[in-house]
């Protein structure tokens, strides 16, 4: 098995698809990255994972209780338990909560848990990429669809991937995205009907 | 990503010709909506048969069908099962707006409630050659304000064998409206100026709006001392632009405004002897 490439990507939050990829066709010729990725360059051998990229449990984060409201708090607080699920969800590939969270209409959100699955069911390690998010603008309500629409930044810590004879897949630099994330609710709890870039002009 | 202003609710008359010309004869035209998507899942006041809001009308796209498992959505009546699976959004050119899908649901009278939601249209491309005509018409519409109209010297006198000077501007002016349902931008050039010095001469047209002195390009010369108003008129040429599309499609036939300055009086200033010298300072 010939190395995985190693990619830096700008943007490793939603960028996960063709890691996945990567990781399951690790013997094979490499992706070329998307457009999401912001330099792409080959693997490193002297370079080894830091100290960031530690094998440390991560605990899953508390569901917020604010998640228990129906408004624009229980939104938010729904959009920043989902987002800071990531490194959780990476390290351990356990997607339930994602799974119950992502709305059908939700691509971003299909890529990342297919990811997660991805690198456990290659027995690749992910480390780092704690998660957080700040609301910048919230939007009323949609009244025909009860879509609450923010505009967030996610900021990301270096995040790691390697695969499973420890050679890594995936080393991101910290980050932060802007993105719009729409929230609805389905059986009265919230889902992730979106996220995706801001549109422009907006 | 899904579109946030998933339902527009058409709140305004149908013109009948824009109606036909997009849609088809639906037998509906004359009907004018007033309410609000809101209002038709929470009004229930019976309203008579004659009232206007008999019949309700909204888009959204059928893409949108995909949401209709959220607890709070209204767009369960108009996705029928079928729309839902097939609920995709056109791939429009990159010159084509999408217009949402349409449809319509009858009020019973007695109720109050909306009957099953019909669709009237399914979701298309619109391309601007599709909306020129009501373009033209919009474009008539327009509340053009009249192009400024400045004389030189400013203060209501002239002379005569000498250049009055006239000018104007030359800048667009832009509207934002819907055409068909579609946002667009319409904007209004200024394409040709006529200038009427009043004074029996023949029009002046320029495409150049003049400017002050001594910049100036436009003037007129009497010949007699007497008094004028001036007038301008200006030819303005259309263009649409689609919401979120660069290209800006001319609009056929023109508008005009007209302007008039003030009332000016033409002196004849003569050559005099004086006795005493001339005041200096």
């Amino acid at each position: 098995m010939s190395h995985a490439p190693l990619r830096r990507l700008g943007v490793p939050f939603l960028a996960a698809v063709m890691i996945a990829a990567t990781l399951a066709a690790c013997s094979g010729p490499a992706q070329e990255p998307s457009s999401d990725a912001a330099t792409y360059t080959r693997p490193d051998p002297t370079r080894s994972p830091s100290p960031s990229a530690s094998a440390t449990e991560v605990e899953k984060p508390e569901r917020p209780a604010a998640m228990e409201k129906k408004d624009a708090e229980g939104a938010a607080a729904a959009a920043e338990y989902f987002v800071e699920l990531y490194p959780y969800v990476m390290r351990t590939g356990d997607v339930a909560e994602w799974l119950s969270m992502a709305h059908r209409t939700c691509e971003s959100c299909s890529d990342m848990i297919t990811q997660a699955v991805e690198i456990k069911s290659a027995k690749a390690h992910a480390a780092g990429g704690q998660t957080s998010l700040n609301v910048l603008d919230e939007y009323p309500r949609d009244a025909s669809t009860g879509i609450y629409p923010m505009d967030v930044v996610i900021a990301q810590g270096a995040f790691q991937i390697t695969d499973g004879k420890g050679n890594p897949v995936l080393d991101s630099d910290p980050s932060n995205v802007q993105r719009r994330m729409e929230m609805g609710r389905v059986d009265g709890s919230w889902v992730v009907v979106e996220i995706a870039p801001i549109p422009d002009g907006d | 990503m899904i579109s946030l202003l998933v339902v527009t609710v058409l709140s305004q008359s149908f013109d009948t010709s824009d109606w036909d010309n997009l849609a088809g004869n639906t037998g509906n035209a004359s009907v004018t909506v007033s309410v609000s998507h809101e209002n038709r899942h929470q009004d229930g006041r019976a309203r008579g048969a004659s009232d206007p809001s008999d019949v309700v009308y909204w888009r959204h796209s059928q893409g949108m069908c995909r949401l209709v498992d959220l607890d709070d959505a209204g767009l369960a009546t108009s996705c029928a099962d079928d729309t839902e699976l097939r609920g995709r959004d056109l791939d429009c050119a990159a010159d084509e707006y999408e217009l949402d899908a349409l449809y319509a649901a009858d009020r019973d009278p007695a109720t109050g409630e909306l009957g099953r939601p019909r669709l009237l249209e399914p979701s298309r491309c619109i391309a601007p050659s599709d909306l020129a005509a009501a373009a033209a018409r919009e474009f008539a519409r327009l509340p053009i304000q009249p192009s400024p109209l400045h004389v030189q010297p400013p203060d209501g006198w002239s002379l005569i064998n000498i250049e009055t000077i006239t000018y104007t501007d030359d800048q667009p002016q832009t509207f934002d409206t819907e055409l068909l349902g579609v946002p667009v931008t319409l904007r209004a050039t200024p394409a040709e100026f006529t200038w009427d010095y009043d004074d029996h001469s023949p029009a002046v047209t320029t495409t150049d709006p003049g400017g002050e002195y001594p910049d100036h390009t436009v003037s007129h010369t009497y010949t007699r001392p007497g008094t004028a108003t001036i007038g301008l008129t200006t030819t303005w040429s259309g263009q649409f632009q689609i919401t979120g599309l660069p290209a800006w499609t001319p609009v056929p036939g023109e508008a005009t405004t007209a302007t008039t300055a003030d009332l000016i009086t033409i002196h004849d200033a003569r050559s005099r002897l004086v006795e005493d010298s001339l005041p200096t300072g």
